[in-house]
């Protein structure tokens, strides 16, 4: 493990060990059990079941396809033709299974465990496409459970949480922890979110394996403020001999919300991930390919009574900074292999940006939510998004523009669970790629509309795409 | 910059916040306040419908488990009555409470400094 890898796990360990020397405050002061029937209750069960309908369609243009072997060292390829790529009628179920356990004052224990299947798969054959990074035939830990991939209930969330340390507002959180769905994403999944859970949707939507620890102190200027260090492991390399790659891949965070109400919520984060991978995280790793930093934030309000209803609006903003380290994804070409958004000898530093943008009506009288987004990302734009809830692909993560708009209608019946809810959704989702490889990481991405017949490429380019989605949800 | 001074860099900022965090405590703070975590039983919420008294503050009174006894807190800040009218505060959430206790018209009262759920996830 690399220096600034142990660093943040003695850090950790550091953490934990002073969480102990804050739980000593209480010595002594340890009281009689309360009288049984006091406790409110320890254990929260919910969950959510939500079955989708998609109708896919993209066109791809004329280009070579490279694949992936040689003849002598001339590499193989086939030249195919503009087509138009669809999948008219995709069906999905996902369920999920919260549980959540207070262990004992100030200390919890949360788990999510979810199903995602597409009907009658029992594999993720039907939405792995090969078009994109981040569906490319392969399931992998930061996006399991959350792109269909069969009938068997995985561990998305399996964490504690000790609060209140030291007696101040300060906790520590480690397993394997939220980092997908974040803000704002959920004003267009209709879940609430609030307070210091989770990462800004636009720079991390990935499940992540890892610990935090955060602050929360009571300034009455900036109500809400909070602050949290987050690590998390992306790739754990194995049994390797000194000096030999691949290294394990870890992310460091550091978050702020610097003001939370009801109505309004600013945040800023940056993350950095060191030694990523050259292909997905698993066995076919062979090098770490450089560092991948974001900065980013988040700005929320919600004008409440405008009109018959509520408007929620938001806008992100993020720029990612690919730091190349010299190493090549081994495709075989020699010199000219890719590296870190680079082909080629023009290995350099590259920086891209990205705009999400929009906003939701609630209707009061009718439960009808109305919204729209839209996002932008440049050309060296890369998110660390692969878990993002999109068929086709993470639309953060984008080089190109996607437009969004959905109407939601919720059931008004009364409710029999404490979060009980029940709604349909009807949704269009339209991408307008400017850039080959969107939410891949490996090559130089090249304009789409620029691309020649012979210019060969890993994955098929996709000019535009769209998906016209329902889903019928229960919550609990 | 290099990795090992980003990661420096986190580790200087989140010591610096913690550094900070024992200051905090007086957030608010007189010498009488009383600070206490504890789980929400109940929330009372004042009467939309009713007419609040000239002389009197909006205010909901809310009974939190502290270490298994019941402490009824009187809530009147804007905020924290929205949070719990709109349920960001609800019954079952652990809070951190802040409160003095203070006699109005012959009664004790805790009247709440802060009250705000425990900050984590």
């Amino acid at each position: 493990m690399k220096t600034e890898g142990r660093l943040a796990v003695a850090a950790g360990l550091l953490a934990a060990a002073l969480m102990g020397l804050g739980g000593g405050a209480w010595a002594g002061e340890e009281e009689a059990a309360p009288a049984r029937g006091a406790f409110p209750s320890w254990f929260e069960f919910g969950g959510d079941l939500r079955v989708r309908h998609d109708s896919l369609m993209g066109k791809v243009p004329t280009y070579t396809q490279f694949l992936g072997t040689f003849t002598g060292a001339a590499p193989n390829t086939q030249a195919r033709g503009s087509r138009t790529v669809h999948n008219d009628s995709l069906l999905t179920n996902r369920l999920g299974l919260n549980f959540h356990i207070k262990a004992a004052e100030s200390v919890t224990l949360t788990t999510r465990l979810l199903m995602y299947k597409a009907f009658g798969m029992a594999d993720a054959g039907a939405t792995q496409g090969g078009y994109f990074g981040d569906r490319t035939n392969t399931v992998f830990d930061g996006s399991v459970g959350h792109v269909p991939a069969g009938n068997t209930l995985v561990v998305d969330q399996a964490y504690a949480t000790v609060n209140n340390l030291f007696d101040q507002p300060v906790w520590f959180s480690a397993g394997r922890r939220p980092s997908s769905g974040g803000i704002p994403v959920n004003i267009r999944d209709n879940r609430e979110l609030s307070g210091a859970s989770g990462t800004p949707a636009l720079l991390v939507d990935y499940a992540f394996d890892g610990m935090t620890l955060g602050v929360a102190p009571d300034y009455e200027a900036l109500p809400g403020l909070s602050g949290k260090l987050c690590y998390g492991r992306g790739y754990d390399s194995g049994y390797l001999a000194t000096g030999v790659t691949p290294r394990d891949t870890d992310m460091l965070g550091l978050g702020l919300v610097v003001y939370e109400t009801p109505d309004a919520r600013i945040e800023a984060q940056y993350d950095r991930g060191f030694n990523i991978f050259d292909t997905f995280p698993g066995p076919n790793v062979r090098t770490n390919l450089g560092s991948l930093e974001w900065w980013g934030g988040n700005l929320v309000g919600t004008l409440r009574e405008l009109g018959p209803g509520d408007l929620t609006g938001f806008l992100s903003g993020a720029t990612s900074v690919a730091l190349p380290n010299g190493n090549r994804y081994n495709a075989g070409f020699g010199t000219g292999n890719p590296g870190l958004l680079c082909d080629g000898s023009d290995c350099v530093a590259r920086q891209g940006y990205a705009l999400y943008l929009g906003g939701r009506y609630d209707l009061a009288r009718t439960k009808t939510k109305l919204g729209a987004e839209f996002n932008h990302g440049t050309k060296n734009w890369v998110a660390f998004g692969p878990a993002a809830d999109d068929m086709w692909t993470n639309k953060l993560g984008t080089r190109g523009n996607v437009y969004e708009l959905y109407a939601i209608q919720e059931l008004p019946r009364l409710k029999a669970a404490p979060k009980g809810q029940v709604f349909f959704k009807l949704g269009w989702q339209y991408y307008d790629f400017d850039y080959t490889g969107s939410n891949g990481w490996v090559g130089e991405p090249k304009k789409i509309a620029s691309l020649t017949p012979a210019q060969m490429q890993f994955q098929a380019p996709v000019s535009s795409a769209y998906d016209i989605y329902t889903t019928f949800e229960v919550r609990f | 910059m290099t990795s090992k001074r980003v990661l420096a860099a986190g580790l200087l900022a989140a010591a610096a916040v913690f550094a900070g965090a024992p200051g905090l405590r007086a957030a608010g703070g007189a010498e009488k306040t009383v600070k206490a975590v504890g789980t929400v039983l109940e929330v009372r919420l004042p009467d939309p419908a009713a007419k609040p008294a000239a002389d009197k503050p909006v205010e909901a009174v809310v009974t939190v488990l502290v270490r298994g006894k019941k402490v009824e807190v009187v809530v009147r800040d804007e905020l924290t009555l929205k949070k719990l009218r709109i349920k960001k505060i609800n019954v079952e959430d652990e809070v951190r409470v802040q409160y003095r206790v203070v006699t109005e018209d012959g009664v004790e009262k805790n009247v709440a400094v802060t009250f705000r759920r425990s900050a984590g996830c």
